[in-house]
């Protein structure tokens, strides 16, 4: 089954199943989690109405995350296999990725001048994710320095391999290291710690940015099948 | 303290612009070609290659240590644990400096690229080494840092040959 839709023709027309489902998502969920997050969820006790900013920053930072995941699983399929499908997934999504930890280091910085009266700090979580976005920009770099699709992807899959050592530093930066960022309260022992309202916007939103990722990587996945296969 | 960042720096840029040169040489006058249809296992082939990079390009670092640790008035104690940080250092940032010389060997930016691959792969590693002569030199313990350091010299070293080669193979189709 998997051999199956691993072809580029038979996932062609899958993926434009897919996208469709993938885009009304995206937009179902982001009005949702807007109107939740905005209006529904009450201004924090501390922060006011500036943290808000969280239902933006914190889906980036999970998908400039779990964006890299995916590419090392489509990076392993590339070198061992040679799927093609994996290989078209891994030449679209860096740019998505590079995009989300940038969007990640933004809000994070816009949050942290009122919050922590600086917008930079070379704190461990921010340290990790600016090489995190190096990473996305140096395999951005190599696809655009090869010419040949296949070359470049194969090449692209063995940085995306070696660099994924960066993930778990980042996941992990708040507990090893206590620096200024604060550690994680949604994945955590015990639950999560915020309230739950503000949590039920929060997961709204980062559905939201997921489906907005898989939309965007099919539709790019289909004009790369169109312009090599037609 | 200027010495430990100095000196990794040090470190980092004789690896970073000696190692242009390590297989693009080789790939323009057909060696490369010859080293992977050779009947030696490629893996090995390289990790000679980067043993030699190694002896000629870092050695002498280490030979210089306790001469800049008393240019730069460094306690003889914070020395030692900054010489143990490079020995243990060095291996990866050779090891990623090598695969981004073989991604990047056939390439007309190579040069540029090669930095460009490197650095935030490598930057890490600098840290957690700046992060173990800090320790030290502060009195704390620094066991954390220099494990994770020695964890990934093991895997550089045990590994790292063969993802290079595979990636010269990648770079060389």
């Amino acid at each position: 089954m998997i051999r199956r839709y691993a072809s580029p023709k038979i996932f062609y027309k899958l993926a434009g199943r897919l996208m469709l489902w993938c885009g009304w998502a995206f937009a179902l969920f982001g009005i949702t989690g807007l109107y939740w997050g905005l209006v529904v969820a009450p201004a924090d006790a501390v922060q006011g109405e500036a943290y808000r900013i969280m239902f933006v920053h914190v889906p980036a930072a999970w998908m400039s995350m779990m964006v890299y995941g995916v590419m090392t699983g489509c990076a392993i399929a590339t070198l061992i296999w040679r799927t093609k499908v994996a290989e078209y997934w891994l030449l679209s999504s860096p740019v998505l990725g590079a995009s989300f930890t940038f969007l990640a280091l933004v809000t994070g910085s816009l949050w942290g001048k009122p919050m922590w009266g600086t917008w930079w700090v070379w704190d461990a979580r921010l340290t990790s994710e600016l090489i995190l976005l190096f990473i996305y920009l140096a395999i951005l770099a190599m696809k655009g320095a090869i010419p040949d699709r296949r070359k470049a992807a194969r090449v692209m899959a063995m940085l995306t391999v070696v660099g994924s050592v960066n993930i778990p530093i980042i996941k992990f930066s708040v507990d090893w290291w206590t620096t200024l960022h604060q550690p994680a309260s949604i994945f955590r022992a015990g639950g999560p710690s915020i309230a739950p309202v503000m949590l039920t916007a929060l997961l709204l939103m980062a559905l939201s940015f997921t489906f907005y990722y898989f939309w965007l990587v099919l539709k790019h996945i289909r004009v790369l099948i169109e312009r090599k296969e037609k | 303290m200027m010495a430990p960042a100095a000196l990794w720096i040090t470190a980092l840029l004789s690896i970073l612009l000696s190692l242009n040169n390590l297989f693009r040489e080789d790939v323009e006058d057909g060696f490369a070609e010859q080293l992977i249809v050779s009947s030696a296992p490629l893996g090995l082939l390289v990790a000679v290659k980067l043993f030699a990079h190694w002896i000629a390009y870092i050695l002498p670092l280490f030979v210089a240590i306790p001469l800049l640790g008393l240019w730069y008035n460094m306690p003889s104690g914070s020395l030692a644990v900054l010489a143990l940080s490079l020995l243990l250092g060095t291996p990866s940032l050779l090891a990623l400096g090598a695969l981004a010389a073989a991604l990047s060997a056939g390439l007309k930016q190579g040069g540029m690229l090669l930095m460009l691959i490197t650095l935030p792969l490598a930057t890490p590693i600098l840290l957690f080494g700046l992060s173990m002569v800090d320790m030290a030199a502060g009195g704390r313990s620094y066991a954390a840092a220099q494990d994770f350091l020695f964890a990934m010299a093991v895997v550089s070293v045990s590994i790292g040959p063969y993802v290079v080669a595979a990636s010269l193979r990648i770079s060389m189709e």
